[in-house]
């Protein structure tokens, strides 16, 4: 067996590895936080229900709409998140910074960890400045100027179908 | 080095994101690398993320020369690899959309170098192998568990959440059109999600025998095709695993000195 004649080898190694593979499956069945490598590989296991309310951003620069299914995957990707991330940054870092916090509290690590460190903030100009710069770079084209609509979608009658107009969400202005 | 070229040609290299904000999680390692500031570091200063990017590049070059070489500076080199592809890995995922999952095989494989004997090497290379074969494997688990294999609908809302923005932004192109036609004929997705699952649940029997390996090798790399062209996601960075299972059926007595 692997494992005996890995021990008969070099029993830290086997002991290691063992321990490996007991805190794996520990941090798999106690579900939440999670110390990098050792993660929690769901690969799509969460539910996502076909009713669950869709939201969709839609990029306008000038007087047309951004084709996301005239780019790459990655650069739909790239637009996409980014926004996402600029939506949720903010909250997030703080709710992961306190939880985080409390968790290492009983530790030393807890006391050293200093909250601007953690919850850095980027100003709306520099994360404009940002985003138009992608833009440019995925459209070819020098964009000083965009604004970020998002619309709601559910599947309806076999295909997804709008449920609202679109709402304005950002305006990214920056300087040429 | 293909790998990282499609990161670089795409521009998900921390040179070319440049970012401007990070999102953190709930991962105890990610959070105590932090408390040394290396992301306000890397935010700040460009010639951090060039250099960042660079040695991320050479450090594969370096390990491969070194192991070829059996140069005896090898061990350090593959310690400094796995330090610092997890820190690389860690702050990418936090400043751009890429999961920090699709980093650990860089972090993992590197550690099938670090013994200086054949006999060793033998032994690193299946404890590596294990590792990978947990993490399938446990994929398949966390889909019963969480009872999505349970739902018929399940591929079909995993493709809608995950190609919202061309069903909705063109719905006549013909990925729409496939997409659509596999939302719409839930049946046939969630036979593709059965069968993905079954795979993943069939990396069990690596654990018990190496025989089969060559077939959870063709297993994950229908995986790997499936995810690119279906799901539009790119596992390029876990190829180096396949090789864990193409050379799995050495046989220890050839390492025999």
């Amino acid at each position: 067996m692997f494992l005996k004649e890995f021990y008969t080898y070099r029993p830290k190694g086997a002991i290691l590895l063992v321990a490996f593979i007991i805190v794996f499956v520990f941090l798999n069945i106690k579900w939440g936080a999670v110390a990098f490598p050792i993660n929690v590989y769901g690969m799509y296991s969460g539910k996502y229900p076909l009713q669950d309310t869709q939201w969709v951003y839609k990029i306008k620069t000038g007087e047309s709409f951004v084709d996301f299914t005239s780019l790459s995957m990655a650069e739909r990707d790239k637009l996409q998140y980014s926004l996402d991330f600029y939506g949720k940054y903010k909250s997030n870092n703080v709710i992961v910074f306190n939880t985080m916090k409390r968790v290492l509290s009983t530790l030393i690590i807890g006391k050293l960890m200093e909250e601007e460190k953690y919850t850095p903030v980027a100003d709306s100009i520099q994360y404009a400045r940002w985003f138009n710069h992608l833009l440019s770079d995925i459209l070819n084209k020098e964009i000083h100027s965009c604004e970020i609509y998002t619309q709601s979608y559910v599947w309806q009658m076999n295909q997804l179908n709008p449920v609202a107009t679109p709402q304005k969400k950002y305006q990214f202005v920056s300087e040429p | 080095m293909l790998s990282f070229g499609w990161y670089f040609y795409y521009g998900l290299t921390l040179s070319k994101v440049n970012p401007v904000l990070f999102v953190n999680r709930l991962d105890f390692t990610r959070n105590i690398l932090m408390l040394t500031n290396l992301q306000g570091m890397l935010l700040k200063y460009f010639w951090l993320r060039v250099s960042f990017d660079v040695i991320y590049c050479l450090l594969p070059i370096l390990l491969a020369f070194a192991v070829l070489k059996e140069k005896y500076y090898t061990k350090w080199v593959v310690v400094v690899t796995i330090l610092f592809n997890m820190c690389y890995g860690i702050f990418m995922a936090s400043f751009t959309y890429i999961s920090l999952d699709l980093y650990i095989a860089w972090f993992y494989v590197p550690f099938v170098f670090y013994p200086n004997t054949a006999k060793g090497y033998y032994f690193s290379f299946h404890s590596i192998r294990i590792v990978f074969l947990l993490i399938f494997f446990t994929a398949g688990i966390w889909k019963i568990r969480t009872g999505a294999i349970f739902n018929a609908d399940q591929m079909s809302g995993i493709l809608l959440l995950q190609h919202k923005q061309y069903l909705a932004g063109n719905p006549s192109n013909w990925f729409s059109q496939l997409v659509y036609f596999l939302v719409q004929h839930s049946y046939y997705s969630y036979v593709l999600y059965l069968l993905g699952t079954i795979a993943e649940l069939a990396f069990i029997i690596g654990f018990f025998t190496k025989k089969y390996d060559k077939w959870l090798m063709v297993a994950f790399l229908l995986f790997f095709i499936a995810d690119y062209f279906l799901m539009r996601i790119n596992y390029s960075n876990w190829m180096v695993f396949a090789g864990l299972l193409y050379f799995s059926q050495l046989k220890k007595e050839k390492y025999e000195i």
